[in-house]
């Protein structure tokens, strides 16, 4: 099953900052590594990725740099600042305690499965 | 017949309209689209197919207009007051040179005495309104051409705008006041007094006819849905 959109919009900003903690990246490729990490069951509408990006920028936790590609394609990268590091460790840290205390009811109650 | 260039285009001018994304959020859009196009075409898609899925995929242009219209809202606002100033300079000019025209009743009179004076004020009033509609026909043309707006992103610093409301100011007293100081010289208080009433008596009429004008205009112009910001 797809993973519903409230979720989908939950977790781009910490998808986002984290694949950009592996590297610098821009708008097509961190879609495709998304796909690629979620084996397709996350569908983002592309276009929104942009708005969220900027937004990021805007926050300083992100910055980016217009360059020409191999392929004299202009395309905008993005690289993760200090800030957004630690926001990265910082959703972490969230995003496992969520997952924690759903696995404890989960383990705690065997019938449900 | 469809042309990849045209239909990327024309998605461009839809996202232009919607006034909530700069030109650097189409450019990197465009960017976009252009590489999954391409990557759709190598998987054997036509290109008006990798086209149309690209463009889906990208999402609904409104949705995405009212997502960036959050994130642009300072450079929205800079950019409205830009065009407003842009109208201010345009209708100081259209006025200024629509009076220019219309004095040129003053001149005709002075040659051919078609009139009489009360009568070449009222030829002023109708000269003054016509060059003022056509004035501002071609002001509409050339501005909703596109390449205006590139233009326009140029005009953005304090001092080209306070440089240029300097030389539009200047440029309408100088149209204005040329005419009236030619008229004093050549004829007497009264004659010129005989013109002005004239010119003044009918300008109402032409005042008239501008306000119709403009409030049609802008109901025929005025945009289909509400956009939200």
């Amino acid at each position: 099953m797809d993973i519903t959109k409230d979720l989908v919009a939950a977790s781009a900003t910490p998808l986002i900052l984290s694949i950009l903690s592996e590297g610098e990246s821009y708008g097509y490729a961190i879609i495709k590594r998304v796909a690629e990490l979620s084996g397709g069951k996350m569908k983002w509408t592309d276009g929104m990725l942009y708005p969220i990006l900027h937004r990021l920028e805007k926050q300083g936790l992100i910055q980016s740099q217009t360059r020409t590609s191999e392929t004299s394609r202009k395309r905008k990268y993005y690289y993760l600042k200090q800030d957004g590091a630690k926001a990265v460790k910082n959703y972490q840290n969230q995003w496992q305690d969520t997952y924690a205390t759903l696995l404890k009811v989960w383990e705690d109650k065997p019938c449900l499965q | 017949m469809f042309t990849v260039e045209q239909a990327v285009e024309n998605w461009k001018n839809d996202l232009r309209q919607k006034q909530t994304l700069m030109e650097s959020d189409i450019e990197e859009l465009e960017s976009h689209l252009q590489e999954e196009m391409e990557r759709l075409t190598t998987l054997g898609l036509s290109e008006e197919e990798s086209f149309l899925i690209g463009v889906r995929r990208i999402g609904d242009t409104t949705q995405m207009a009212s997502e960036f219209a959050k994130v642009n809202t300072a450079a929205i606002w800079k950019n409205r007051f830009f065009w407003m100033i842009a109208g201010l300079f345009v209708s100081k000019i259209i006025f200024s040179l629509s009076s220019f025209v219309g004095k040129l009743s003053f001149l005709i009179e002075h040659y051919f005495h078609w009139f009489g004076w009360y009568g070449a004020g009222i030829f002023n009033s109708v000269l003054y309104g016509l060059s003022l509609i056509l004035l501002a026909a071609v002001f509409y043309f050339y501005v909703t051409r596109s390449s205006f707006s590139q233009k326009m992103s140029k005009f953005n610093t304090l001092t080209t705008i306070i440089s240029t409301w300097l030389l539009f100011e200047i440029g309408g007293l100088v149209l204005q006041m040329f005419p009236m100081v030619i008229m004093t010289k050549l004829y007497s208080p009264g004659q010129i007094g005989q013109f002005l009433w004239g010119s003044q008596s009918s300008m109402f009429a032409v005042h008239t006819v501008w306000a119709v004008l403009l409030i049609s205009l802008f109901i025929l112009l005025r945009p289909k849905k509400m956009q939200n910001i």
